[in-house]
């Protein structure tokens, strides 16, 4: 089981969508995934979740490790398109806090140019 | 409604789709809500996550065994391993206070089982076997 990870580019934003579930075994991709974008200079950063049904805190620890890195170069990661029940799980581990999450991508697109 | 039903599978990554599998199931032959039926999916996955990279360490897998239980008022999960003593009551709690500098990487997984759970309890009976008790009650019907 593994999931799909797209990286398009939207001028200096990296849009990065997942397709399947994030969990235990799936999530270190998106983990890497990140990595690789952060390593080759990107600092900003949309991720897409319209495709995710699932994601457990394997996901979650995914997402905080490149948000921490990010953000200490001056960038950020935004959050769009996540599913009820995902962003239960974003609201229950009290990451709403620390992340941007946005109803739909252009929303997430233009937070950056704010 | 009663529907008692167990699993065993040895405590490797790749087996927990067919433990999370099994939950949903059980859930949907109980007719429960579909959110809850999400959220102790959720749970029991965290859980024995934490077994399969955690439980066993140092040691050749075992096995999980995860038995589900479902009354009027409750659901009760037993999830079961013979991997090294851990009482997740004893976990740090994260502090979800802070910025995000400050913000733990991990340890969010058995926070998530605690807030999805009403009552967890741990268990380590005389054969060395851990017994790990979720019970989640469901709404009362009107």
């Amino acid at each position: 089981m593994t999931i799909e990870l797209s990286v398009e580019q939207a001028g200096d934003i990296d849009v990065i969508a997942i397709n399947g579930r994030v969990d235990s075994r799936t999530a270190p991709e998106m983990g890497d995934c990140l990595s690789h974008q952060i390593d080759q200079g990107s600092l900003y950063l949309v991720i897409n979740f319209s495709l995710v049904d699932y994601m457990s805190s394997a996901g979650l620890r995914e997402l905080v490790s490149a948000l921490k890195r990010v953000k200490s170069a001056g960038g950020d990661i935004r959050l769009c398109c996540v599913p009820p029940r995902v962003n239960e799980v974003l609201e229950l581990s009290g990451l709403s806090s620390i992340f941007y999450v946005f109803e739909d991508q252009s929303s997430a697109l233009e937070s950056f140019l704010a | 409604m009663t529907n008692d039903r167990q699993i065993t599978k040895i405590a490797q990554l790749e087996n927990l789709p067919l433990i999370r599998t099994f939950v949903k199931e059980c859930c949907e032959t109980t007719n429960l809500d579909s959110n809850i039926a999400y959220d102790l999916v959720l749970a029991v996955d965290e859980i024995c996550t934490n077994i399969a990279t955690h439980g066993y360490k140092g040691l050749e897998p075992g096995p999980i065994t995860v038995g589900f239980k479902a009354r009027e008022d409750r659901v009760t999960i037993t999830i079961s391993d013979r991997g090294h003593p851990f009482d997740p009551g004893n976990a740090p709690e994260p502090n979800l206070d802070q910025d995000w500098r400050k913000r733990p990487v991990g340890g969010l997984g058995l926070f998530l089982v605690n807030k999805i759970a009403n009552k967890v309890s741990y268990e380590s009976s005389p054969d060395g076997t851990n017994h790990l008790t979720l019970v989640k009650k469901l709404p009362t019907s009107s």
